[in-house]
């Protein structure tokens, strides 16, 4: 009997590891507001929206140019009006984009399909100088 | 013996003739009947005009034809103020509009009803003063219905409801202790009475007692009372400023009701998210007027965070192909809840009985909201007065929640085709998109039925949305391509017939009802 509640106990803590194995990377970043969005999902920033279009496992370049494989989001954003704006951005990790007056930095990509990505999002006065 | 009979006969008679002597003149001169009604005019003449018999021959000629026209007047009124007493239902409110003068008047002209009015006044006037300071007694209701006074049937329920004032400030001050000692506990299942059982959402209604309180201080403010100064309003029930059913919502908002305590209509559907609250949004549930844009498919239908594409996507395929169908299914009730209508599957344990049956689902106007914003499905477009629209696809998706269990059973992604089925209570089919050809899909379209299909979890094409569902919106055969539309509200997608084929795992067609 108590091998059997050993055993159990054996599976449940396999189980919890292989639930573990999800993909994450993340680059601490500050400020904004932070909202987190799952896959296939749309987060809402004032009258942006953002969806969650893929997570990926692709070749990047990071800030530093150096080439990387890792997490990549696909994010579509959105902001409606007449015309509608919308756009979709290859992220890592770590990343800032910018559309119109939002500023937009990845902090984290969690797992891949059905995965979760972490943003912090504020409204910037003026596009960054190129 | 005879004599002095007569004798005194003669000398009442004389005496009364004697009384009115200055009248009759006048009386006989206008051939006024008054004094022949009852008047006792000396008596109003001493009282009220100080003139007596003495003094009345001072008077000029003049001055006597004005006293009389004046004692005839005031006589006058005090005859329909006496009359007032033999009227049935006595009216209360004409019997308090006679003044002093007028009460003063009567006592002089007719002696007895008018102090019969006057003590009917003064206890009328007792009886409204202790209405107006909510200390009326059951001796007061006695009076009234005894003298069949008009106010008898309003002044016993004033009288009720004043019984009651104590018992609801007992109440209130009951639920403000309880109140505080919920929020203490951050529980409600340490709270006794309140199990925290599933199905026990009678025990949160128990504890506030919201919708009995709620009752009795709309009775107090309700339209059969019009008793001036009655001061019970809803207010005394509040607690901090809120109403027990607010509060309820407050703490349901804030996680800390029992955990189960829905499915009492229109309770709220749950969810767990951080920071996202019930909030009331008012608004159309179509788009009207001129300021109208949009199909009610695409206004209606903005997925927000929340897992339930395979549910939007349905309602809008539905919606798309026949926008009645939705109209039809939801309806609007006269408390401003929803009524909604879906389907449920018969169970696989029950061998009789249709194979879908009919379940409504009532809610109200209250969405999860954060920053203000819907957290789920939203709507697009407002009215020319900035009045939200096409509110239906929200109104729908709360109710579907409601229907499955909460927010959060809808949320973690499932099958179009059984949504579309519990939409509509027909059989969905399911179809390969890899053998599913343009062609098929414009001769569904063309049939009516709604479509929707869903895309594999890592497409090839990154732009298509992964293990997401979508509708069709079109199908082009000329130009060799199909639309499909986003639940989010954007980034549809037009493809050929080979990039669906390659990006879509399957094809979900429901007739609605036109089979």
């Amino acid at each position: 009997m108590i091998f059997m509640k050993k055993d159990i106990l054996l599976s449940a803590l396999m189980l919890v590891g292989l639930g573990g194995c999800v993909p994450v990377e993340k680059v601490p970043g500050s400020g904004g507001e932070v909202i987190q969005i799952q896959q296939s999902t749309v987060g809402t920033f004032h009258e942006l929206k953002i969806g969650v279009t893929n997570i990926i496992k692709a070749e990047y370049a990071d800030a530093a140019g150096a080439k990387k494989q890792g997490l990549i989001a696909v994010l579509t954003l959105f902001i409606d009006g007449n015309p509608p704006q919308e756009k979709d951005f290859k992220v890592h990790a770590g990343q800032t984009i910018v559309m119109g007056k939002y500023s937009v930095y990845t902090e984290e990509i969690r797992g891949t399909s059905k995965g979760l990505v972490t943003l912090r999002i504020e409204e910037v006065s003026k596009p960054p100088a190129r | 013996m005879l004599k002095k009979t007569l004798y005194l006969v003669a000398l009442a008679f004389s005496f009364s003739y004697a009384q009115n002597a200055g009248l009759a003149a006048e009386e006989t001169a206008a051939g006024v009947q008054w004094r022949a009604s009852g008047y006792t005019c000396w008596d109003y003449l001493e009282q009220r005009q100080e003139v007596d018999e003495a003094s009345w021959d001072t008077l000029t000629a003049a001055e006597q034809k004005t006293t009389l026209a004046e004692a005839k007047r005031a006589c006058t009124e005090a005859g329909k103020s006496v009359k007032l007493l033999s009227d049935r239902p006595l009216d209360g409110d004409l019997l308090l509009g006679i003044d002093a003068d007028g009460e003063a008047d009567a006592k002089a002209c007719y002696k007895q009803e008018g102090r019969v009015l006057s003590d009917k006044l003064r206890i009328l006037k007792g009886i409204g003063a202790r209405r107006e300071n909510g200390a009326l007694t059951e001796n007061d209701v006695k009076w009234l219905e005894d003298n069949d006074v008009s106010w008898a049937e309003q002044y016993k329920e004033v009288h009720k409801l004043q019984a009651l004032k104590p018992k609801i400030g007992e109440d209130a001050a009951k639920h403000q202790k309880q109140f505080d000692k919920f929020n203490k506990d951050g529980t409600g299942s340490r709270l006794s009475g309140i199990s925290g059982k599933a199905g026990d959402s009678a025990a949160l209604d128990k504890f506030f007692d919201g919708g009995a309180a709620k009752k009795q201080a709309g009775d107090l403010t309700g339209s059969a009372i019009s008793g001036k100064g009655l001061s019970l309003k809803p207010g005394v029930m509040t607690t901090a400023g809120k109403s027990p059913e607010d509060q309820k919502i407050e703490l349901m908002q804030k996680g800390k009701a029992p955990p189960a305590l829905e499915g009492k209509a229109p309770s709220n559907p749950k969810f767990k998210k951080d920071g996202v609250v019930y909030q009331k949004i008012e608004g159309n549930l179509y788009a009207t007027g001129a300021n109208k844009t949009g199909d009610i498919y695409t206004m209606a239908i903005n997925q927000g965070q929340t897992g339930d594409c395979y549910f939007l996507a349905s309602a809008a395929s539905i919606a798309k192909q026949d926008p009645q169908f939705i109209k039809d299914s939801i309806h609007e009730n006269a408390d401003g809840t929803y009524s909604v209508d879906f389907y449920r599957e018969r169970p696989w344990y029950k061998f009789w009985g249709p194979d879908y049956t009919k379940e409504t689902v009532t809610v109200d106007n209250q969405f999860p909201t954060k920053g203000g914003n819907p957290e789920f499905n939203n709507s697009k477009g407002t009215t020319d007065a900035g009045k939200r629209e096409n509110m239906w696809g929200m109104v729908y998706e709360k109710a579907y929640a409601k229907f499955q269990g909460s927010y959060d059973a809808i949320g973690k992604g499932g099958w179009p085709g059984v949504a579309m089925t519990q939409i509509t209570g027909k059989e969905s089919t399911t179809h390969l998109a890899g053998k599913t050809s343009l062609a098929t899909l414009a001769e569904w379209e063309k049939k009516g039925y709604a479509i929707s299909a869903g895309s594999y979890k890592t497409p090839t094409d990154t732009s298509i949305v992964g293990g997401h569902a979508y509708y069709i919106l079109g199908v082009d055969t000329e130009k060799g391509t199909v639309t499909l539309g986003n639940p989010w509200g954007f980034k549809n997608v037009t493809l050929t017939e080979a990039e669906f084929q390659k990006n879509y795992a399957g094809v979900y067609v429901n007739p609605i009802q036109k089979e």
